[in-house]
């Protein structure tokens, strides 16, 4: 049995950064890079159902992404993945969601996963659309934001939980192979001890091009992506009016404003 | 023209709150017609609703027993059979909206376009990125159905009183069985729901323990009829569940009133709020980020604070 974890090396904003010369990105030395928060937690999911289970379950965590992006592969065979898979050519520059989830579906149909896992969001592009675009391009069923998860290796089906609104859970028993996306607290992923950390640094990162997975240059990258980023400006910053004096004091004039807020009475 | 068709997100005849707010969104793109579609086992409710919204022209409805359940996988390929006929498809960004539109958009082989913030044109919107650092100007290819999820917090709902036509639609799709609707839980809380209340009270891990939470927020959020929200530090601190987190991370709002408590104010947990209408912060550390989104700001000790202000608005 085997589970294929997508996971992505994101970026995160320096406390000072400047945008770059063509206006449409930050400047890359203001970007602190990590692994996806969310993918932390799909790949714990993916651990633990390996370690509870009786036959051997392969964990894969697969990437796209230049070889900046081992830090995170390496971060997850640290944390219990088997093998790390990457996949990279420089015509995959500039890919949009759809294009990246081209790739992902290309590498599931050579692995042939019985679960993928992705998480529900990246932290720095958030469209929360990559792993479900992907269960598109496969025709396998999906499931989006899963915040519990029942599945017995083996077996045809999971059952499993999605998060909605208003406290309100939907309960969905769904076939394998299939996509789910993973939400943040369905566990509580593992530190990763330094004697695995130390182990993970000498095993190797597959490195995939285009061409071992039946994909050409016109699939992905900018040639492949159907939106393109014009300009990117930061939001302005306010100030509050603040209330000063004694506590009382505040939380007298904060009651006034809340009863003229509520259309009651001053 | 542009043709827009939004997918109708609705629960036991009652069409959610979240479609008038992209119907709000889908009416700034110029040349627009309207059309919302709801598919289900019998949408004759939700499409009354939908017809009544200002804005919609037609309402579409797709009623057969296989759409009883919001299930993704079926929903999307009816969806995509029926964008052929639309320039553009928006779906709300709930739950029900990322589950459904990024497979629609993976069907017609487009990239989606995720959280539209403001419209430019009919092919050029705006989105933030880096946990609402920064705003993005994307321009999509005019000559591809566009495909978004609409960031409703951005949007005021549109109007009541629409006249919008409704039609049944028939659609010869195949559709899948690998999905099985087991059951739908409900949370066991009296207060309204944190993404659509009109208040919302939240803590953070200024808070101190979860039996602090409670106490000190419990009351306040009683007497002002408000939600409970929490910040992701007090989440993960084990203060509060998973479920009430606001931010990036969690629940984007949009309430009219937001008071955040003994909240600090990371980046993510700002782009959650910074919709709401009018923002109080209490705060022990003026320097706060909190306060350059917060309308009002009261820099002090939330313990002495609290309280008295409960007192006060409960008299």
């Amino acid at each position: 049995m085997k589970i294929l974890v997508a996971v992505k090396q994101v970026a995160a904003l320096d406390e000072d950064f400047t945008i770059r010369a063509d206006g449409r990105d930050i400047n890359p030395d203001f970007l602190i890079r990590d692994l996806n928060e969310w993918d932390d937690f799909s790949l714990e999911e993916a651990v633990k159902i390996k370690e509870s289970a009786a036959a051997p379950v392969e964990v894969i965590a697969v990437t796209v992404g230049t070889d900046a992006a081992d830090e995170a592969l390496r971060k997850c065979l640290a944390k219990g993945a088997d093998r790390a898979i990457r996949v990279w050519d420089d015509a995959v520059e500039g890919s949009d969601p759809i294009a990246i989830a081209r790739i992902l579906a290309a590498v599931a149909r050579k692995e042939q996963p019985d679960l993928l896992f992705a998480g529900v969001q990246s932290s720095d592009q958030s469209f929360a659309a990559t792993g479900i675009a992907t269960a598109a391009l496969l025709d396998w069923p999906h499931a989006a934001v899963v915040n519990q998860l029942t599945y017995t290796p083996g077996a045809k089906t999971a059952l499993l939980r999605r998060e909605l609104e208003a406290g309100v859970a939907h309960v969905v028993q769904i076939q394998v192979p299939a996509v789910l996306t993973i939400q943040l607290g369905i566990n509580t992923p593992r530190y990763a001890s330094l004697r695995s950390i130390k182990q993970a640094a000498a095993k190797p990162v597959e490195l995939l091009t285009l061409d071992a997975l039946g994909l050409s240059a016109a699939d992905v990258g900018e040639a492949g992506s159907l939106s393109r980023v014009r300009r990117m400006y930061m939001p302005t910053k306010g100030r509050a009016q603040l209330i000063e004096g004694s506590s009382s004091e505040q939380a007298q004039r904060l009651a006034a404003i809340i009863r003229e807020f509520k259309g009651e009475a001053a | 023209m542009s043709k827009i068709l939004i997918i109708g997100e609705h629960d036991a005849g009652k069409l959610n709150p979240a479609i008038a707010k992209c119907v709000t969104c889908a009416s700034l793109i110029p040349g627009h017609e309207i059309s919302v579609v709801l598919l289900g086992a019998d949408t004759s409710s939700a499409a009354a609703q939908a017809a009544d919204i200002s804005g919609v022209k037609h309402v579409v409805r797709v009623d057969r027993p296989e759409n009883e359940h919001a299930l993704a996988a079926v929903f999307a390929p009816q969806i995509a059979a029926l964008a052929a006929d639309y320039t553009h498809v928006f779906g709300p960004s709930t739950t029900f909206g990322k589950d459904v539109t990024p497979r629609v958009a993976g069907l017609l082989g487009v990239a989606q376009i995720s959280d539209l913030m403001a419209v430019e044109s009919a092919y050029r919107f705006r989105r933030p990125i880096y946990a609402g650092n920064a705003i993005l100007t994307i321009e999509a290819d005019a000559g591809r159905k566009v495909v978004a999820t609409v960031r409703v917090a951005s949007f005021e709902a549109a109007a009541a009183g629409g006249s919008a036509d409704i039609q049944s639609r028939n659609l010869s799709v195949t559709l899948p069985t690998h999905t099985r609707f087991i059951g739908t839980k409900s949370g066991s809380t009296d207060r309204p729901d944190l993404q659509t209340a009109a208040r919302v009270v939240s803590g953070g891990r200024a808070l101190g323990s979860a039996e602090n939470f409670n106490k000190v927020l419990s009351g306040l959020a009683d007497r002002l009829g408000a939600a409970l929200g929490a910040s992701r530090a007090a989440v993960d601190a084990g203060y509060a569940p998973n479920e009430m987190q606001v931010g990036q991370t969690g629940k984007i709002i949009s309430p009219e009133m937001y008071i955040a408590i003994g909240i600090s104010g990371a980046i993510q947990h700002l782009t959650g709020i910074k919709d709401a209408r009018t923002i109080v912060a209490i705060n022990k550390d003026g320097e706060a980020p909190i306060f350059e989104v917060a309308d009002v700001g009261l820099v002090g000790d939330l313990f002495q604070i609290v309280p008295e202000f409960e007192r006060l608005i409960g008299a």
